[in-house]
This record gives C-alpha cells, sequence and structure tokens, in this order.
C-alpha cells in the first residue's frame, strides 16, 4: 500500500492542473439608468432650461430582443439585472403642449458589462416631420409555399400641411453594394450613395406640379396593381393602388391601365420592380439627381430605410439617411413594416419602424 | 460455503447465462504507471440477470457485478481477468419514456430500439478480446422546441425553434478492447469507440443533426499479490453535434439561441447552423482487495473533466465560439462484500461525489450558470440462499445531496439539501435445469428530484426475467421492466418499459 499513496498524491496533482477557472463576473448584473430631458420652450420664452420628460417611452435594444419601459414623473429610469450585451437605447414621448410634436433621443452601440451602471442624461429634440417619407414597407409576401410575394408595395405619407408633387420624384432599391461598406453606404464619402440596383420615376419632371400629394394622405406605390387575392387568397387587393412600379422594358410586366405608373431608368434592366424580402434599402429622391451610375447624392433623398431580417447585422446605411435599421418580418409570414406614427420620421428605423401583423396599403 | 452448494449456484447462475468466478481463482493486483487515451464508454455486457432482479447489484455474486477494476472503475486492463469465457449477446431492446413529467424542452414520449451485438474472446497468452456493435433507433414524439440531442445536459446553453415535432435519430456505434499481460503481474488494455447518429426534426425547421463520438480508454493494471490489485486509467471522448435548420420551402427559419432560461437571441434565414463540440478525460484509479475466499472490496476514484463548446459555423471552415461549459466531476466509489456463511452474502456500497460545473459568456467573458453538487450515499444489503434454487437479495440506499445552483444571467439561486433513498429487493429461482425466472422491486423516494425538479418524488419499479438453457452453449434471457415516479408536489408522472431479450452463445 505504501507504495499506492504517493503514485495517488501525483495523480491528484495532475489532475488539478487540468481545471479551467469560471469567469469572475457572473453575467445578469448590468444596470441603465436613463435620465430624460427636454428644453424648457412653451413653457418660459426668456430662459431655456431642461424639464424632466416624464412617461417617456425607453426602448432599450440588444441582440437579445426590445424591451419597452417609461420614465417615471422625474424622467428617470432605472433598469437592472441585464445581461451584458450591446445596446441601443432610444427615448420618446410626445411634446406635452403640441402632440404633433415628438420628443425623440437615442444613444447607440453602448458595451454595458455585467457589474457596470450606464449612467446617462438624454436630451430629446422636437421633431415634427413636414413631408414626405416612406411609411410602410410589404416586402416579405404573403402566407405561401410557392414563393409569392408580387403583391409587395411602399406606401409613401404626406405628413405635412402642404401639398407636395410627386413629379420627377425616384423610387430606388439600393442593395448593389455588397462588398464593403455594404448596401446604402457612401463608397469613397463622396457624398452619394452606391449600390442601386432598381429605379424607378415618377413621370414629370421635378418642380413641377402635375401630380399633387395632399396632406396628410397615403400612396401606395404597389409592384403590381392588381388584386392578388385572385392568384393568392392570402395576399392583398391592390388593384386600387395609387401608382403602378411598371418596367417599360419588360413584355411580361402587368401593366393596369386604370392606375399611373413609375417607370425604369435604369436600362439594363427589364423586370419590375422588386425588392428583396427581409433585407434591403429603398430610398425616395426628390428626383433632381437620377444619374444613378455614380451613386445618388444624398441630399436628395427625401427618406431612406434599411431592414434586416438578423437582430445581430449591424447598419450600412449611410447615417445621413438614417441611423437605424427595422428588423423585418420572416419571409412568406404576411407582415408587413410600418412606421409607429405616420410620417413621423427620426431619422432612427430602428425608433421609429415597427412590424404590423397585416399590411394596411393606404389606410394607416 | 460447501463445494455442492458451490457448483449448483454456479450452475444457476449459468443457466442465467453468468458464470460466478470464484474470487479465489483471481489473481489479485496493482498498478502502476501513466495512462492515455481512452473512452467514455466501455464495453460492459449486459446485466440482464440482475436488472430482471430488480437492478440488486453489489449484494448478488455475478459475474458481471464483481468489484474488480473492470467492472467496478470501467479500467480494460482487467478484462483480461475479469472476463474469462467466451461469450456472444446478441440483445434487441425496446424502452419508452412517457408522461407528463417532465422538463420544458423534451418529448412527451421518448421510445429507443436497439439491437446489440457483444462478443468476449479470451485468446490465451494474447489476452482477451471484446467487441460491441449496435443499432439505435430512436422516435422522440412531439418534441418541444428542442434542436439539440442531449438538451439538458448541465449547460446553460439551449438551441430551439417555435415548434412541437417528432425527432428521430438513427445511426451505428462500433466499440473494441483488448486486454493481456504485458509482463509477469503487469496487465494492459486498450479500446476505441466510434457513434454516429442522424438526426431528423420533421417540422418546420427540418432540424438534421449528425452526431459523432469517438472515445477510446487506455489502462493499465498491477497485481501486487494475489489478494491485491491496483489500475489507473483514462477515457476519453470526443464528440460533435451539428445541426442545421432548413425550411424546405426557402422560407425563413427562426431559430433561438438560450443562453440560460430568460435570454434568447433570435436567429434568422433561410438556413441556420449551431454546433456543439464536446470533449473530456476521465482519469481513474482502482484498488481492488481480496484478503480472503469471503470478502471482497473494490474501490474507485474517477476525476471528469469535461467541457462543450458552443459554435457558430461562419463560412464552411470557422466556427466562432460563443458559450463554453466546463464540468469537473470527483467521484470516490467503494463496495465490499463478505460471505457470512455458506448461504448469506452481506454488501456494504459507499460513494462520495463532488461535482463542479459552469457556464460561460465567450463573448463577454462573463459567468451565467454556476453549479455546485456534491453528496454522499450509503447502501447496505445482502442475499440468501434459501436452498439450492432459491435465492433473494435485498439493498437499502441513502443519499444525502447538496446542489447549490446559481443561474446569474436569470437572476435565480438555489439552495437544496435533500435525503433520496431506494429500496431494491429481487429474487431468482431456478424452476429447473433449463428454466430460471426472476423478479423484482423498487422503492424510490426522492425528497428532491435533481433531475426533473419535483419534490417528494415516489417511485415504483416492477423487473421480471426468464432465462431458458437451449442447449450446453446457447441461453436465452428477457427481461420486462416497468417503473413510474410520480411527483406529489406538482402531481406529474412519468414512467418507463423497458425490455430486452438476450441470445446468449458460449462459443462463437
Amino acid at each position: 500500500m505504501s507504495k499506492i499513496f504517493p503514485f495517488l498524491i501525483f495523480l491528484v496533482f495532475l489532475f488539478s492542473s487540468c481545471e479551467q477557472n469560471p469567469p469572475v463576473q457572473p453575467d445578469g448584473e448590468a444596470s441603465i439608468n436613463i435620465s430624460v430631458y427636454r428644453d424648457s420652450i412653451g413653457v418660459d420664452s426668456t430662459d431655456i432650461y431642461p424639464i424632466p420628460v416624464s412617461n417617456a417611452d425607453i426602448i432599450i435594444t440588444s441582440e437579445y430582443g426590445t424591451m419597452i419601459k417609461q420614465t417615471n414623473n422625474f424622467g428617470n429610469l432605472s433598469v437592472s439585472r441585464l445581461p451584458s450585451s450591446v445596446y441601443q437605447i432610444a427615448a420618446r414621448a410626445t411634446h406635452p403642449f403640441d402632440n404633433s410634436i415628438l420628443l425623440v433621443a437615442s444613444i447607440k452601440d453602448i458595451e454595458i458589462a455585467s457589474g457596470k451602471t450606464y449612467y446617462d442624461t438624454l436630451i430629446t429634440k422636437a421633431v415634427s416631420s413636414t413631408g414626405i417619407a416612406i411609411n410602410e414597407i410589404y416586402a416579405g409576401g404573403p402566407v405561401n409555399n410557392i414563393f409569392f410575394f408580387y403583391d409587395q408595395f411602399i406606401e409613401l405619407y404626406n405628413s405635412s400641411d402642404s401639398v407636395k408633387y410627386l413629379d420627377g420624384m425616384i423610387v430606388a432599391r439600393v442593395s448593389g453594394q455588397n462588398n464593403g461598406m455594404g448596401p446604402g453606404a457612401d463608397v469613397g464619402n463622396d457624398g452619394d450613395i452606391d449600390g442601386v440596383t432598381y429605379i424607378f420615376k415618377f413621370p414629370g419632371s421635378p418642380g413641377e406640379k402635375n401630380y399633387p400629394f395632399y396632406p396628410h394622405t397615403f400612396k401606395v406605390l404597389a409592384q403590381d396593381a392588381i388584386d392578388h387575392t385572385q392568384t393568392m387568397p392570402t395576399s392583398i387587393d391592390l388593384s386600387h393602388a395609387d401608382w403602378e412600379f411598371v418596367n417599360q422594358l419588360s413584355a411580361t410586366d402587368f401593366d393596369n391601365p386604370d392606375v399611373p405608373n413609375l417607370y425604369n431608368i435604369r436600362l439594363d434592366r427589364t423586370v419590375d420592380f422588386m425588392i428583396s424580402l427581409t433585407s434591403d434599402v429603398v430610398i425616395v429622391t426628390n428626383g433632381r439627381d437620377s444619374v444613378w451610375e455614380d451613386g445618388i447624392d444624398i441630399s436628395t433623398i427625401l427618406d431612406g430605410v434599411e431592414y434586416q431580417s438578423s437582430g445581430t447585422r449591424r447598419l450600412t446605411l449611410d447615417d445621413r439617411v438614417d441611423r437605424g435599421w427595422v428588423q423585418s418580418p420572416p419571409k412568406y409570414s404576411g407582415k408587413s413594416m410600418e412606421r409607429r406614427d405616420p410620417g413621423v420620421d427620426t431619422n432612427d428605423g430602428t425608433l421609429d419602424w415597427k412590424v404590423l401583423n397585416a399590411p394596411t396599403p393606404g389606410w394607416e | 460455503m460447501e463445494n455442492g452448494q458451490l457448483a449448483s449456484i454456479v450452475d444457476c447462475a449459468r443457466q442465467g447465462g453468468y458464470l460466478f468466478v470464484s474470487i479465489s481463482n483471481l489473481k489479485f493486483v496493482t498498478f502502476i504507471s501513466i495512462v492515455f487515451i481512452l473512452s467514455s464508454s466501455l464495453l460492459y455486457s449486459q446485466k440482464s440477470r440482475t436488472s430482471a432482479m430488480g437492478g440488486v447489484s453489489y449484494s448478488v455474486l455475478d459475474e458481471d457485478e464483481s468489484f474488480d477494476p473492470f467492472q467496478l472503475g470501467g479500467n480494460t486492463a482487467w478484462l483480461v481477468n475479469s472476463k474469462l469465457q467466451t461469450r456472444l449477446d446478441i440483445s434487441p431492446e425496446y424502452n419508452s419514456n412517457y408522461g407528463n413529467y417532465r422538463r420544458l424542452f423534451s418529448a412527451e414520449r421518448v421510445n429507443n430500439y436497439n439491437t446489440n451485438f457483444i462478443g468476449v474472446k479470451p485468446l490465451g497468452a494474447s489476452g482477451t478480446f471484446m467487441g460491441k456493435a449496435s443499432y439505435d433507433y430512436q422516435v422522440r414524439r412531439n418534441n418541444y422546441r428542442t434542436l439539440t440531442k442531449d438538451t439538458y445536459d448541465g449547460d446553460a446553453f439551449f438551441f430551439t425553434d417555435t415548434t412541437v415535432g417528432n425527432t428521430t435519430y438513427n445511426g451505428p456505434l462500433f466499440e473494441l478492447s483488448h486486454s493481456l499481460k504485458i509482463y509477469k503481474s503487469l496487465y494492459a488494455g486498450g479500446g476505441i469507440g466510434y457513434k454516429i447518429l442522424n438526426g431528423l426534426k420533421d417540422i418546420y425547421t427540418y432540424g438534421e443533426t449528425v452526431y459523432r463520438n469517438v472515445y477510446g480508454n487506455f489502462g493499465i493494471a498491477y497485481k501486487f499479490s494475489d489478494n491485491i490489485a491496483a489500475g489507473i486509467s483514462i477515457r476519453s471522448f470526443n464528440s460533435q453535434e451539428r445541426i442545421e435548420a432548413n425550411d424546405v420551402n426557402l422560407m425563413t427559419v427562426r431559430t433561438y439561441h438560450w443562453r440560460g432560461e430568460t435570454h434568447f437571441i433570435e436567429l434568422r434565414g433561410s438556413s441556420q447552423k449551431y454546433k456543439l463540440a464536446k470533449n473530456g478525460n476521465v482519469f481513474s484509479s482502482q484498488l481492488y482487495f481480496h484478503p480472503n475466499n469471503k470478502i471482497e472490496i473494490g474501490l474507485d476514484v474517477d476525476y471528469d473533466l469535461h467541457s462543450t463548446k458552443v459554435l457558430f459555423p461562419v463560412g464552411s471552415l470557422i466556427d466562432v465560439e460563443d458559450g463554453y461549459a466546463d464540468f469537473d466531476y470527483l467521484t470516490f466509489r467503494g463496495k465490499a462484500r463478505y460471505s457470512v456463511s455458506d448461504n448469506l452474502l452481506s454488501a456494504v456500497s459507499i460513494s462520495a461525489f463532488k461535482h463542479h460545473s459552469w457556464s460561460e459568456n465567450v463573448k463577454h467573458n462573463t459567468l451565467l450558470w454556476e453549479w455546485n453538487y456534491s453528496g454522499a450515499n450509503v447502501g447496505f444489503g445482502g442475499s440468501y440462499n434459501i436452498n439450492s434454487r432459491f435465492l433473494l437479495a435485498a439493498e437499502v440506499e441513502g443519499s444525502y445531496i447538496i446542489s447549490d445552483s446559481s443561474k446569474y444571467i436569470d437572476d435565480r439561486n438555489s439552495s437544496v439539501n435533500a435525503f433520496n433513498s431506494i429500496v431494491r429487493i429481487g429474487a431468482e429461482y431456478c424452476a429447473s435445469d433449463l428454466v430460471t425466472i426472476r423478479g423484482g422491486y423498487n422503492f424510490l423516494h426522492l425528497q428532491h428530484d435533481f433531475l426533473f425538479g419535483g419534490e417528494n418524488v415516489l417511485g415504483n419499479k416492477f423487473t421480471l426475467g426468464a432465462g431458458y438453457k437451449l442447449s450446453g452453449n446457447f441461453d436465452i434471457d428477457g427481461t420486462i421492466q416497468y417503473f413510474r415516479r410520480t411527483s406529489n408536489s406538482n402531481n406529474k408522472s412519468n414512467s418507463d418499459l423497458y425490455l430486452i431479450l438476450t441470445l446468449r452463445f458460449f462459443t462463437f
């Protein structure tokens, strides 16, 4: 037996050396303390000072999903027991004296480690959208298993109090820049975004006033303006759409004669205007830059939206167009993407958009 | 024990396919040295005799219930001394587990259909060879969300979809072992094994699994004298489970990667891939002591280190590690038998264990879960030969377990101490020279069920078996078992039905 014990002791040391030590820091101990303020304009005309924003929605987004909490009466919110992650934090509230004004603020890409508390004060900006914005994108197709997605549409909204005109405006899909900086990026930093895949134009030229867009109304731009329920019962009726994408170079693209058309201006494309079912970039421009080959000038872009299927991907659209991306619904789910408030564009898609269980072309 | 009685018992035991090997005939050993590659699974034969007797083990003399380094500690080096008889077992078996006492991500019913071939061939001076081949077919009915094969493996990671569907796994297993005397009283042995399974969850995500496990073992045993032997061994395994979820209609697949039980990451795409890589080593040492014909003692210490990595394939060659889990198990087991008289055998079993495991979020280097689990088990038992044809056996065991679980990311901590106990009784009756009948019963009481989480769990198990000797070289054994456990804290229960038929050849 005396021979055995030294050997056993040797084994204990040998085996102990194989152990790996656990991390020191437990997960789930991160905290966020946020205070939300607005300025005193509208309350005190002589002095500007911060006023807490109570009951503001705080939208906290990370790889684990999104949670929405509200600030208390002092404009504060404290959230604890959070896992380590990179967080996006946004605040939005309606201005207490004017419902048409939205107070918004956001912080991006904050890495909050477990055991740490992130403190910040968000000073909101008053946003009152006064122009044309993309209001809804229905890209994923209805519930089906035959790859039917021809009922795609884009809905615009004029949130201003004045009549706008669509003459010469452009709608484009920008997904061709898949290398380097990604779709919607300003490659070369020359003030335009590159990678136009499809580009369609309203009739006329910018500045003309033949196609009015009345205040607080919607315009539905259908891929094909027909009643798709005749083909696919789970689809929608777009026969009453306001506009239809028609590629004049295609012999097979359907054209509803009762619906005016946007026409293709990229002559090497011979198919209809189609967007990706789950990940893409769509822009609307005033049409003053129609030379797509060298990119579309950012200064001409009225609105742009990037939507993605993966919650872990990063924004590639130039942040002068929009600072956030929209989580798209699964393809062939019959779901749509829409702004939380019609026409309210804070230039942060993550904050502004939500997923709808069913599309609402032209009425919401 | 009188020679006549022993001969009778031997004959009866052999009826069921087992030959009692008198411990006085064994050479007693000890070991030396160092060790290498080895396995997570060893080539044990089917314990159909004792399992038909209610699962009594240490209180019954049986070839497969010895305390030697091979049987107790899985040291293949001792195979040459433990298995002295040529044997080929062909065992089709069926097992079904069902009931509502189960965990969240699990199936309503699991059916296993296996066929095993186990052969032992003593080769004289060339040692002893043992081989196993089996084919497993498993159906998990209404598998709730999970896409992984071993959902609850002690780590904080789960991979699920959104559906309930049937999952099927099937594939073969091959094992080979060889043991021989290499120098005077020094024995060496080793084995290798390979298992591969294909899995399919036939709904929505059509999660396809390719699972493979490669394992091996190596051991050395040394016989210090005729009544003491010791061994040292190592078993290693390396397994990989690759899951790919695709929608056959090319629609978006939605899967969820859970970190803990509260937080998950939703993954979307036309194809989702997930990989689990596991590997580990079990270092083991055994001591076998047999001072005289009446006493047999076996001791075994296992130190088990294994780990799990959660990997996400990026491209065809690169995997990104997302999670890591570490398991550190130390186990001591000791068993002893004493022949009080020719007809009465008493036995004791003790064990102690200390388990520590934790799961890490690799990206943030944070601790998700940590678990400490330790305890001790003491059992007493005995068997009594009422006559040369009738054997009765009983065992009583109690375990005291202390568990501390800290699920940090879920903000959930628990500390549980529990006393669990089990009573086993079994009987064997040699109805004739050709027929043997066996039966048994277990009563189980768990103050806390660490597996399924229930409190005050009661279990009843019934076993019945029979053996028939067709010829001097061919036996048939059949066993049926039914086990039902009920948790009184939530009034849920599950049942386990097990059938096995063993065709045993003593020459091939």
